[in-house]
């Protein structure tokens, strides 16, 4: 009996879901309408900021930005004042022959002596 | 870029509402026609009224949307919360409706017993949700989520918040009240074959 009626329950279960009540397009275009008015920015690739001529990386913006300043030139003198002071503080030996050549008075023809375009040709 | 419609419809919902998120208007419209059939099919049933239907749809569906940017892969299921948003709603609809002055209450569909009506399917299906109407709140929902959206009953567990042993009470004392409408009534309503 109560399958009977399970049975016949089933019959109206299957009426209601044959007959589902389909969105009209209308609706449909409103509901479309507010997700593309909801929706985010396309996520991609950050651009680059109009007028800017560089590319990205903090070099990029040292060069279009601080550096273009009062800021920027400072900095860079500073930087080449401490590179100028420890180039002449920690001597690099590759100059060594040079400037020993000029500061001990054999001057630079007595330098060149260590090798001539002679030696070179003779090697060959 | 927006991805292929044909590509796009192979994809779960869960994906869509990324691509949605990451600004993907195809996937917008994937969701959307994928998703509202259910949340106006829903509504149809819980409210039995056209226009409150297609409200209550386009609200639950915007707040889909207002979502999706923070929604989580995998936490739950795009159409379970969906169906808790609708269901929500409705509840609500349903309350004002009770709230307000008889007067302002829609004119209720015929239902007196007697008519001769000839038990097609649509007129089953009629019969059926005026019955719906006359179940509690919360039997009605779980019965139209499980017998007639087709639901398992776990996800209704999820949408109305309870437990699984709580929906099966739900439905079957639902189920029990029902039966005595419909087929209590057979022979007066003209429904006997």
């Amino acid at each position: 009996m109560t399958d009977e009626k399970d049975t016949e329950l089933d019959r109206f279960f299957d009426a209601a879901k044959a007959t589902t009540p389909r969105p009209p397009e209308a609706l449909m275009a409103r509901v479309l309408a507010d997700a593309e008015a909801a929706q985010p920015a396309p996520r991609g690739l950050p651009m680059p900021e109009a007028g800017s001529a560089t590319g990205g990386g903090w070099f990029g913006r040292w060069l279009s930005g601080g550096f273009s300043g009062w800021r920027g030139a400072t900095a860079l003198g500073v930087v080449c004042l401490g590179l100028g002071l420890s180039v002449g503080y920690w001597q690099p030996t590759s100059l060594s022959p040079m400037t020993d050549a000029v500061l001990d008075g054999t001057g630079v023809e007595t330098a060149t002596e260590y090798l001539s375009l002679d030696d070179l040709m003779s090697e060959v | 870029m927006d991805m292929a419609f044909d590509a796009i419809d192979e994809l779960s919902d869960d994906a869509l509402i990324v691509l949605y998120g990451n600004g993907d208007r195809a996937a917008a419209a994937a969701l959307t026609a994928r998703l509202t059939p259910l949340v106006f099919s829903l509504a149809m049933r819980m409210l039995n009224d056209r226009a409150e239907a297609e409200d209550l749809t386009q609200e639950a569906m915007l707040r889909l949307w207002r979502m999706a940017p923070d929604w989580e892969p995998g936490a739950a299921k795009v159409s379970t919360w969906l169906y808790q948003v609708a269901a929500n709603l409705a509840r609500d609809r349903l309350r004002k409706r009770r709230g307000l002055g008889l007067d302002e209450v829609p004119e209720p569909q015929d239902d007196t017993p007697g008519v001769e009506v000839a038990m097609i399917g649509k007129d089953r299906a009629e019969a059926l949700h005026r019955a719906l109407d006359r179940l509690p709140e919360r039997q009605k929902e779980a019965v139209v989520l499980r017998h007639i959206e087709g639901l398992s009953n776990p996800e209704i567990a999820d949408v109305l918040k309870i437990g699984v042993e709580a929906v099966e009470s739900l439905t079957s004392r639902g189920k029990r009240k029902l039966k005595e409408l419909l087929l209590g009534q057979k022979q007066e309503l003209g429904l006997e074959e």
